[in-house]
C-alpha cells in the first residue's frame, strides 16, 4: 500500500510554489499541482514523474473551486495536505485603487483559500489529521505604503487560519500560515524593488523545507499558527546589502 | 425527507463517520453536539429545505428522531 501523503498546492507554476512541489517530491510526497498557466505545469509534471498531476484553475473565480477535488477524488488521491501559494503582487497607492483590483486581490490570496479550506475540511476529500498551509507575508507585520491590497488580503489569510484551525480541529486538520520576508521569485523580480532582509534574500526552496515540516507529522501539534520567517528583517533597520 | 437523508445531514454537521449515529441516539450526549455543529444545521436545512430553524427548535432536539419528525 502506498503511504505517501497526497497534497494539493496551488500557485504550483512559479516561485514558492514550484519549489514546495519540488521539494516534496524528492521527500516521496503524491502532488497535485493548481495554476492557470498549463504550459509551465505540464513541463513541471512531467521532470517530477508520476507523483505529479496538473489541474488548471484561475482563483479570480470562487464558483468551482469543487472541481479541484473531485478531480482529486477521481484519481482517487484522499488529501492529507493543502499549501496555497496562488498570489501576485502590486504596489498601488490607495488613491488610484479600483474596485475590481482590490476584489481580485482577496479573491485569489484570501477568498480562495477559505473556499478551500472548505473543501479540505470535508470527510469525502480528505483524510483526519490533515495539514493545511496558507502563504501570509511578512507585510502584515510591516504594513507597507503603496501595500494596502495585497496586506490586507495576506491579513486575511491569517484570520482565516486561525478560525479554520479552531473549525478543523475536530477533524484534527492543522491549519498554519507562513510569513516570509523577500523570496526570490519571479513575483519579486517583477515588481522590481530591492530587498530588506537583514540576512539576504530568502531562496524558495526554505520556504518549502518549513511548508513540508508543517504537512509533516513532526508538526502535529502546531496549530493555528502564523510563523514569521524574516530573514532578519525585524522592522528595526540596519545594514541591508544594496539599501533599502 | 426521508430520514436517511436527515441522518446523513446530522453526520455531516457534526463531523462524524457515516453510520456513526442512529434514530434513537440522544444527541446531548456526543461530544460533537456543539454550538457549531447546530450552526451547520441550521445551514444545511436551509441550504437543502429551504427551513429556517430557530434556536428553539435546536433545542427541543432531545434524539436524533426529534429531528427527523421536525423535518419531515
Ligand atoms: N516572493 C516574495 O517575496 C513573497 C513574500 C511573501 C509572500 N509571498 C507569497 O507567496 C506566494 C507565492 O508567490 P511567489 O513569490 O512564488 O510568486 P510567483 O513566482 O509569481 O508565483 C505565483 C503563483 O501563483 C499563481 N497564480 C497567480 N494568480 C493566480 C490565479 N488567479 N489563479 C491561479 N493561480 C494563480 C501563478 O501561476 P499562474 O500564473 O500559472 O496562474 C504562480 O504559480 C504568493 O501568495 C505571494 O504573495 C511571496
Amino acid at each position: 500500500m502506498d503511504m505517501s501523503k497526497n497534497v494539493l498546492i496551488t500557485g504550483a507554476s512559479s516561485g514558492i510554489g514550484e519549489a514546495a512541489a519540488r521539494y516534496l517530491t524528492e521527500q516521496h510526497y503524491n502532488v497535485i499541482l493548481v495554476a492557470r498557466n498549463e504550459e509551465r505545469l505540464k513541463k513541471l509534471v512531467n521532470e517530477l514523474g508520476e507523483n505529479a498531476r496538473y489541474y488548471i484553475y484561475d482563483f479570480k473565480n470562487l464558483d468551482r473551486i469543487e472541481d479541484i477535488f473531485i478531480y482529486c477524488k477521481e484519481c482517487n488521491l484522499m488529501l492529507d495536505g493543502l499549501v496555497h501559494c496562488a498570489g501576485y503582487s502590486n504596489n498601488l497607492p490607495v488613491k488610484e485603487m479600483e474596485p475590481d483590483i482590490l476584489e481580485d486581490m482577496i479573491d485569489v490570496h484570501a477568498n480562495s483559500y477559505l473556499m478551500l479550506g472548505k473543501y479540505m475540511a470535508r470527510k469525502e476529500y480528505s483524510n483526519r489529521g490533515a495539514s493545511i498551509v496558507g502563504m501570509s507575508s511578512m507585510s502584515v507585520i510591516i504594513q507597507k505604503r503603496g501595500m494596502a491590497a495585497y496586506t490586507g488580503a495576506k491579513t486575511l489569510i491569517n484570520t482565516y487560519t486561525t478560525i479554520m484551525a479552531k473549525e478543523f480541529v475536530r477533524r484534527e486538520i492543522r491549519v498554519n500560515s507562513i510569513m516570509p520576508a523577500y523570496v526570490n521569485t519571479p513575483m519579486l523580480q517583477e515588481m522590481k524593488i530591492e530587498h530588506e532582509n537583514a540576512m539576504g534574500m530568502i531562496e524558495p526552496e526554505y520556504v518549502a523545507y518549513l511548508i513540508e515540516y508543517l504537512l509533516s507529522d513532526k508538526a502535529k501539534y502546531i496549530t493555528g499558527a502564523h510563523i514569521p520567517m524574516s530573514s532578519g528583517m525585524l522592522g528595526d533597520v540596519r545594514h541591508i546589502k544594496n539599501g533599502g | 425527507m426521508d430520514e436517511k437523508t436527515i441522518i446523513e445531514w446530522l453526520e455531516d454537521a457534526m463531523d462524524l463517520d457515516e453510520g456513526t449515529i442512529s434514530n434513537d441516539t440522544v444527541l446531548e450526549e456526543l461530544e460533537e453536539w456543539d454550538s457549531l455543529s447546530r450552526l451547520s444545521l441550521m445551514a444545511i436545512v436551509k441550504k437543502k429545505v429551504n427551513r429556517m430553524l430557530t434556536g428553539n427548535d435546536l433545542s427541543s432536539f432531545v434524539t436524533v428522531q426529534d429531528v427527523i419528525d421536525f423535518l419531515r
